[in-house]
């Protein structure tokens, strides 16, 4: 487990970066935190010529919020992010995936460009960023350009990133007064891969109901799935017991699972309609200390 | 054999003195041990799972610059011996296997060549240039498929994929069929799993050209034994080989053999007279070390109307891999001797099969026998929902009692100082008697299971089952000339607490404080020949030659110590903490003489010693333990079951122990815990998947799933402890135990929370997926 020779550069600016990425063209692949780059170098599935250490850019390392957004730099650790009184206090529900990352050594290192640029399909990261609609800031020595998560993941793995192009930030909108998030994230063991989670954003109505409603889905290595429209049938409804059943339901029912290597398809929906009860019981869920 | 001792130090829970080092870094493993020179070795392993080497290129990976040599199976032929395995056990097929294959590789992961370079980068980089033309052959990985007349044949030398077929009889079982009111059918599918230690094998070889003397630094269970095999493969003499295993990082039964690897690696060190290291990297471990535990067996149990157990039998079926490192009876044997417990059974019978398949070679695995407590227990629950009966009923009607006892067994061996008639009842009190009871989103269920333990194994267990080896151990005592004690003993600690827990035992058997007294372990010249550390040997076999090693040497130095004090006789004298004391009117008094006085009169005025004393304070001792030693508990467990994702959370778990007496009770408290956990691990994580071409799907940690802490529920341990009887200090040994009880209890929950649903998990692991398929009635394949 030795990985294939190749050159490392150490970017020492922003600038560096980005002129070592359009010199390099499409062959030269960023060490951020490493957590998932460097086992694919060591299992020789990845095989670069050249790698670019981008971890002494204090430049990618900030995290502010204004003018209604969040915004966190790409080499920002999952720990930062999971603790960090900014994050916990605008967005909970993304430090809050953060905190459920791997295991504590992991989140020490990993980052959150890395892992919203990589697309795992069942990673926490790529599920928050498209349930709550973020937009990634891309830099290029041709300048820089913001793009809808949503549009920039085409599929598992693969994000359309130019090949001189790197994620400086990732801008959260800050979720209205009033807009719940609730994840749900399933594990056969602690810290292994999710087998399937799902993500909720839902506004009550005044009579607590459904006024606003948007889910995602992550289950058996599709792209995460972002259900919005798709629920128009569940505005208005009333806050009955058996609605998150009903949304569940439906939800399951239109996701297109196959069989995995770990799960058949069966039981992958029977998860997928578990965790999307559980999220939306809870968003539903009348709190302390918020007007009914 | 009770100690005479009053507060002495073994039983007390003092800290482990090793783990300050270990804790810091400063262990010493493998890759700490830095070797000038030293060069590395990368295997070419085969992709497939059975093909034939039709020829191999090295000529690419030659021309990379640091690389020093590609060696091939043909390129040893006449320097290493064959594995031969072919003890004289009925029913086993002798089997023998080359050290590097010349003609066929048997499954993925297995070698086709060795690369020797400066590091292993450029060792790893020549190995991906070596050109290997392969015609694939078709694969066996299902061991009953492999067992069928017409299977593709994994060694070409035998006559099949059988291995084993043995059969013990005990009475007439067949015969009580005709009286049975009940006879009941019971399936066991346990997982191949593999041992996983956070240390993976490796090893630092070196030749010395000069003295033709060959050192292995390697992480072994078992030094002295690995250097038998060693001497035995290479033709060396015993003299020649120094194996020394410092620290070893975890083992669990995977570092026991003398595998292929650490063999052509001093092979090569010894032809090119360098030092040469190599590391068993993670993928390696998973694919190609050593598996274990992938076994099948089904019961046949009959029993009258109350009940009572008329005979039972057992079919097991083991699937061994593609290369025999063990006699491959050896681990099915024990489940089928140890299997009946503490339960009377009068007619018994097991008929064990091993298969050979392409898939990676098994092992033992702390717990070979494992899988029985659950067998046994899980076929009483079986009995008694098919009757009607309560299954605590059923194991009281069944449970010898303290005056059956000894019993001898129906599978040979002969069972005394057990009380899981006494375990049972303190384990149902500790878990409850609560009945929950199922809901719309979950299933409860309470599982109990009892356990023997077989502890430690004497010669005479080995001669009668026709394993070779011996069960004993052997210690040396030194007592040094500055008064302070080096004791050694033939083990391999890998993080057991031996150094802490032997302290006390030689502190105890010579009177002196644990503090002075250093252990030495893991070293072929260091420590007397000894059978190493396996199963639950260590505290009883290693522990009690210790004892005896001191006794003697405390007895010496009495002796000496009554000469100094100008007395006839030693009988009223002991020693404390290194003080001779002298019995006074009835009290213990200090006499004015230590262990220090003596040991400069043995080593620097030896004519000041007694007459007839020789100079000197060496003590040497052998210690052959009973046949079997056996240690009890009973686990019982709850769960509870996510009907709508088949999830299984276990809410509460207790042990109730015997394992006689304790050295350290810290000790064994981690033990106890660490054993629960790597049953539970097994029954609910842990799976090593094969495809049906053979390649390994587990391969990697993100795939090959352990339990963490985070898994574990809160594990409440107590003791209803009974000395054994036969041993010095009444020690029995534990360790193993703890996995198969968490098996069957884990696994006898489930069972009763899915048995209003009508439905039995009869596989391993318990996966959400598989229970998810239980709960819904539709059968989902394994994964």
């Amino acid at each position: 487990m030795k990985p294939a020779p190749f050159a490392y550069h150490r970017a020492q600016s922003l600038d560096h970066l980005l002129r070592l990425k359009a010199d390099l063209r499409g062959d030269g692949v960023i060490l951020a935190g490493g957590q998932s780059l460097v086992p694919m170098l060591n299992l020789r599935l990845s095989r670069p010529g050249n790698l670019i250490d981008i971890n002494d850019l204090v430049e990618l390392d900030h995290v502010h919020a204004r003018d209604g957004m969040l915004r966190i730099g790409a080499m920002v650790r999952h720990h930062r992010i999971a603790t960090h009184p900014l994050v916990r206090r605008h967005h909970p529900l993304v430090a809050g995936m953060a905190s459920m990352i791997g295991y504590h050594a992991i989140r020490q290192r990993g980052t959150i460009g890395g892992s919203l640029t990589l697309a795992d399909p069942s990673a926490h990261f790529p599920l928050a960023a498209m349930l709550c609609d973020a937009t990634l800031v891309l830099r290029s020595t041709r300048g820089e350009r913001s793009v809808p998560y949503r549009a920039l993941y085409l599929s598992p793995l693969n994000c359309a990133l130019e090949d001189d192009e790197i994620v400086r930030s990732v801008l959260f909108p800050i979720p209205p007064p009033g807009c719940r998030m609730e994840a749900e994230i399933f594990h056969l063991n602690h810290g292994g891969f999710p087998l399937a989670a799902c993500a909720v954003a839902l506004t009550a109505d005044a009579r607590g109901g459904v006024a606003t409603l948007t889910l995602v889905i992550a289950a058996g290595g599709l792209r995460p799935v972002v259900l919005d429209r798709e629920l128009d049938g569940f505005l208005g409804a009333g806050p009955d017991a058996g609605l998150p059943a009903a949304i569940a339901g439906h939800v399951a029912a239109i996701l297109p699972l196959e069989d995995t290597a770990k799960a058949p398809a069966a039981y992958l929906s029977a998860v997928v309609r578990r965790c999307a009860t559980l999220c939306v019981t809870r968003a539903l869920a009348p709190r302390a200390g918020e007007p009914a | 054999m009770t100690r005479d001792i009053p507060d002495g130090y073994v039983g007390r829970p003092m800290l482990r003195r090793e783990d300050g080092r270990l804790l810091q870094g400063r262990g010493r493993y493998v890759d700490d041990i830095r070797m000038p020179g030293v060069r590395h070795a990368a295997f070419v392993r085969s992709p497939h799972a059975h093909a034939r080497i039709v020829s191999i290129d090295v000529r690419a990976a030659l021309e990379l610059a640091g690389v020093h040599a590609v060696v091939t199976g043909a390129d040893l032929v006449g320097e290493v011996a064959d594995a031969v395995v072919s003890p004289p056990i009925p029913g086993l097929v002798p089997t023998r296997f080359e050290v590097l294959p010349t003609r066929k590789i048997r499954f993925q992961g297995d070698l086709v060549a060795c690369v020797i370079a400066d590091d292993r980068y450029l060792a790893e980089e020549a190995a991906e240039r070596v050109e290997v033309e392969y015609e694939i052959l078709p694969a066996v990985t299902d061991m009953f498929v492999a067992l069928a007349d017409d299977a593709p044949k994994v060694d070409d030398r035998l006559a099949s994929n059988r291995v084993v077929h043995r059969v013990h009889t005990h009475g007439r079982p067949d015969d009580q069929e005709r009286d049975a009111a009940f006879v009941v059918e019971t399936e066991f599918h346990q997982q191949r799993q593999s041992h996983v230690p956070l240390e993976t094998r490796g090893c630092i070889a070196s030749w010395d050209q000069g003295r033709e003397h060959l050192t292995l630094v390697t992480g072994s269970q078992v030094p002295h034994p690995l250097r038998t095999q060693l001497v035995r493969r290479m033709g060396l003499r015993d003299g020649q080989v120094t194996v020394e295993s410092p620290d070893v990082g975890g083992s669990f039964g995977q570092k026991i053999a003398l595998y292929r690897e650490e063999l052509i690696i001093c092979a090569l060190a010894r032809r090119l007279g360098t030092p040469i290291r190599w590391n068993e990297d993670r993928l390696e471990n998973l694919q190609a070390s050593c598996h274990a535990r992938e076994q099948w067996c089904r019961t046949r149990i009959m029993a009258d109307a109350d009940g009572r157990i008329l005979a039972l039998t057992l079919d097991i079926v083991e699937d061994f891999g593609a290369y025999c490192f063990y006699p491959a009876n050896y681990i099915a044997e024990v489940v089928g001797i140890i299997l009946t417990g503490q339960y009377r059974v009068d007619h018994y019978r097991y008929d064990l099969t091993v298969a050979l398949t392409n898939k990676c070679g098994v092992g033992p695995m702390r717990a070979p026998m494992a899988i029985a407590s659950w067998v046994m227990d899980g076929t009483l629950d079986a009995l008694a929902r098919e009757s009607g009966l309560d299954p605590i009923e059923i194991r009281r009607r069944n449970m010898l009692s303290a005056a059956q006892l000894p019993y001898d067994m129906p599978g040979g061996e002969t069972l005394l100082d057990v009380n899981i008639d006494e375990t049972m009842e303190a384990a149902l009190e500790h878990i409850g008697h609560a009945r929950l009871r199922a809901d719309a989103d979950t299933l409860h269920g309470c599982g109990i299971c009892n356990v023997v333990e077989s502890t430690t194994y004497g010669s005479r267990f080995y001669k009668n089952s026709g394993i070779g080896g011996s069960g004993h151990e052997a210690a040396r005592i030194i007592v040094e000339p500055d008064g302070t004690v080096t004791g050694s003993v033939g083990l391999a600690a890998s993080g057991h607490g031996y150094e802490t827990a032997f302290a006390q035992v030689v502190g105890d058997g010579l009177g002196v404080s644990p503090d002075g007294v250093a252990i030495r372990l893991g070293h072929t010249d260091a420590a007397p020949y000894g059978m190493g550390s396996r199963g639950g040997r260590g505290g009883t076999a290693g522990g009690g030659a210790l004892y005896e090693c001191a006794r003697m040497g405390q007895e010496h130095l009495l002796h000496i110590a009554a000469h100094m004090l100008g007395l006839n006789t030693a009988r009223n004298l002991r020693m404390i903490d290194g003080r001779v004391e002298k019995l006074v009117d009835g009290a213990w008094r200090h006499a004015g003489v230590g262990i220090a006085d003596i040991a400069r009169l043995a080593y620097f005025d030896p004519l000041a010693l007694p007459e007839g004393t020789r100079p000197g304070l060496e003590f040497y001792r052998t210690f052959d333990p009973p046949p079997m030693t056996f240690s009890n508990s009973t686990h019982a467990c709850r769960v509870v079951i996510d009907r709508h994702t088949g999830q299984l959370t276990i809410t509460d778990y207790v042990v109730v122990e015997n394992c006689g007496a304790v050295i350290n009770p810290l000790i064994v408290r981690g033990q106890q815990i660490g054993a629960v956990a790597m049953g539970i691990s097994g029954t609910v994580l842990e799976n090593m998947v094969y495809d049906a071409a053979g390649q390994n799907l587990s391969s990697t940690l993100g795939d090959y799933a352990i339990a963490t802490a985070c898994d574990i529920p809160m594990i409440r341990i107590h003791e209803k402890a009974t000395p054994g009887s036969r041993t010095p200090l009444g020690l029995k040994g534990m360790a193993e135990g703890g996995v198969m009880g968490a098996i069957g209890a884990v696994a006898n929950a489930v069972n009763d929370a899915l048995a209003p649903l009508g439905v039995r998990a009869s596989r391993l692991p318990l996966s959400p997926v598989y229970l998810h398929g239980l709960i819904h009635g539709h059968a989902i394949s394994q994964h």
